[in-house]
């Protein structure tokens, strides 16, 4: 039988990258987005049977709470509300902490300094995002396990504009 | 996994597919992290290798595909990698989108042939996902592909997206309206 433990003798494939774990990282430098992909590797890919375990932890509470940090647990407060909401998960507590509301707005996104850039994302963001005072649009769970949607409606425009190629041109 | 693991699994895979019986070569075209990681180098880590089959367009009917599936889950168990560490999950979205590039040959492993797309093809899909967990690699590319107004970078994805239809289902023109 073949043995999947490796050094420390822990199963690494039951290892979770947890929003709590995610934080953690980001809290010690990582960068948001490989700690949060991570996330997003195990939510949409290989854990997605483990989603409630995905969140339930709340978020550990940084020896330096900065701006930074700060933004980043809300961000992931907002993340995980909707995410449970979208995919019929149980949302935990933790995440209605008012401590996760930000004060001041966080515009999370190129291109801000355009007022109709800022005006797409009042309308575009997800309510659990805006609630807590942040502005992101609603690409940022984007993932590759989930195309077929856009691998439909690519298709459907094929087809269209085949459907369009052919039509006769009336004179 | 880091780049001496990426080489390293795919040794492991080129042997597995020797052992499998596979003579005919299987190429394969990296995208992703480990693009980014091996040739752009702005990154030390990636999650799993991304990959595009360029020979195997239907996969169920492909012994060769059955093959590698099998060399990847045993690969996955001995080195206690996630099952999916393999990845070709984008392959059918790709080819939809339009032309896949042939890439040019970087390594072989036996029988498997590693080709790399032109780094124009990886930031075009980019820029058409994007992503926050894409920023980084933007940018990194468009200082490598020397883009810095939104004609060049039309003129790019152009070049290997350009049904327009797949821009507008993308919201490209937003993208680029927000980037440039």
């Amino acid at each position: 039988m073949l043995n999947v433990t490796q050094g420390n003798g822990i199963d690494m494939r039951d290892r979770l990258q947890t929003m709590a774990v995610a934080y953690a990282e980001i809290c010690q430098g990582e960068r948001p987005w490989t700690a949060l992909g991570n996330f997003m590797n195990d939510w949409f890919g290989c854990a997605k049977d483990r989603r409630e375990q995905l969140v339930a932890d709340p978020l550990p509470t940084p020896q330096a709470l900065t701006q930074e940090t700060h933004r980043w647990a809300a961000f992931i407060a907002a993340s995980v509300e909707w995410l449970c909401q979208k995919y019929a998960v149980r949302c935990p507590l933790w995440v209605h902490n008012p401590v996760y509301v930000l004060a001041e707005t966080w515009w999370y996104a190129d291109g801000i300094q355009k007022l109709h850039v800022r005006a797409r994302l009042l309308e575009e963001t997800p309510e659990p995002f805006a609630r807590r005072n942040i502005y992101c649009g609603n690409r940022m769970y984007n993932n590759k396990y989930e195309v077929d949607d856009l691998i439909d409606q690519l298709l459907e425009a094929r087809k269209s504009a085949t459907k369009n190629h052919d039509q006769p041109v009336l004179l | 996994m880091r780049e001496q693991d990426i080489d390293r699994y795919l040794t492991q895979l080129g042997q597995a597919l020797d052992n499998l019986g596979i003579h005919q070569p299987v190429r394969i075209l990296i995208i992703g992290g480990t693009f980014m990681l091996t040739q752009i180098r702005n990154r030390s880590i990636t999650e799993d290798i991304d990959v595009i089959f360029t020979d195997i367009v239907d996969r169920r009917a492909s012994p060769i595909y059955q093959a590698i599936s099998q060399a990847t889950k045993a690969i996955a168990i001995r080195d206690n990698l996630r099952e999916d560490w393999f990845n070709d999950g984008m392959s059918r979205l790709l080819r939809v989108m339009g032309d896949i590039p042939e890439g040019s040959l970087w390594k072989r492993y036996g029988v498997l042939e590693v080709h790399l797309p032109p780094a124009g093809y990886i930031l075009t899909l980019k820029l058409l996902s994007y992503r926050d967990k894409d920023k980084d690699d933007i940018e990194a590319l468009c200082r490598l592909l020397q883009i810095g107004t939104r004609e060049q970078a039309q003129n790019m994805i152009n070049t290997y997206v350009p049904d327009t239809s797949t821009h507008d289902i993308f919201r490209l023109d937003e993208t680029l309206e927000k980037l440039f």
